[in-house]
């Protein structure tokens, strides 16, 4: 038993020596940093103008649906006057 | 125009309550994902220099694990696990179908890794290889996760407690699955001893 645990600790001590901390190149760090800014940007302006389109289709519905309404209101006004409902009795 | 400040030496042991805040800014302002980059850009390299085998592939993992965070960010939802877990879960996967999409295990260079030979003494330094090398190959017989605590134990320096946050497991759960890894290590040792490594994941619950 006092054997493996030598063992185990040899082994722990020779993955320490083999797991050594290793560093990206500079470089590569700046060069992907950059890049990934970049590719934010970008998605960002995409999802802003997204954003716009669907602000103005939303404006526009509300207008139309607006106009439509007090179209549909003067003309409903306009029948009635013109057919005024029959009274009964 | 920028340059790589402090925070690229920063890692994952930054106050909570700061983290959360610089991922959330990272999903509207990508100066703030570079900085969250430059946090964790040095681990994840790390990581897949270790479970790639050579820099290459790790650099080009590193840059895919990046574009997929990216990608994925907006989604992102804290779960009370530290942000460099969702990090390494992503490596992990890309690493995964990588190995998968080569079918073969990786080619075990390491041959940066910092070698320490007995200078004048040729048989010893070339005994040391021959164990290097031995333990290499043990070590890439060992399930991905067993690899991936080794690597945050050894390279990343981080305790059972901090490794079972990234790995999503208790403290006692790490520790019993480190002392199987190092059984199942002496195990491929000495299968290699006896010509070739051979591999007993067991089970890691």
């Amino acid at each position: 038993m006092e054997e493996q645990e030598a063992t185990l600790v040899r082994i722990s001590e020779r993955l320490q020596q083999l797991l050594v901390p290793v560093e990206p190149p500079l470089a590569y760090v700046r060069s992907l940093r950059a890049e990934l800014v970049e590719a934010a940007r970008r998605r960002q302006e995409r999802a802003n103008r997204l954003r716009r389109i669907l602000l103005v289709g939303a404006a526009i519905a509300g207008s139309v649906a607006s106009v439509a309404g007090v179209t549909a209101f003067l003309v409903l006004r306009r029948r009635a006057r013109v057919h005024p409902p029959a009274v009964v009795g | 125009m920028f340059s790589l400040t402090e925070e690229s030496t920063v890692r994952s042991d930054c106050p909570p309550g700061d983290e959360r805040e610089l991922v959330e800014r990272a999903k509207r302002d990508p100066e703030a994902f570079g900085l969250l980059y430059e946090r964790y850009v040095a681990q994840i390299y790390r990581y897949l220099y270790y479970r790639t085998g050579n820099p290459q592939d790790a650099e080009d993992l590193t840059a895919r694990t990046f574009y997929r965070a990216l990608e994925h960010l907006p989604r992102y939802q804290e779960r009370g696990l530290p942000f460099a877990a969702w990090l390494y879960r992503i490596a992990h996967n890309i690493v995964v179908n990588w190995q998968r999409d080569r079918r073969r295990r990786p080619v075990v260079a390491l041959d940066h890794v910092v070698m320490h030979a007995a200078e004048g003494d040729p048989q010893g330094a070339l005994e040391e290889q021959e164990e290097r090398e031995q333990l290499i190959r043990a070590f890439r017989c060992l399930s991905p996760e067993r690899q991936e605590l080794l690597i945050l134990k050894f390279v990343e320096g981080m305790s059972n407690a901090q490794i079972g946050a990234i790995m999503g497991r208790s403290e006692g759960a790490i520790k019993s699955l480190y002392h199987r890894t190092l059984l199942e290590l002496k195990k491929n040792l000495e299968g290699t001893e006896d010509g070739g490594a051979r591999s007993d994941p067991g089970p890691d619950q």
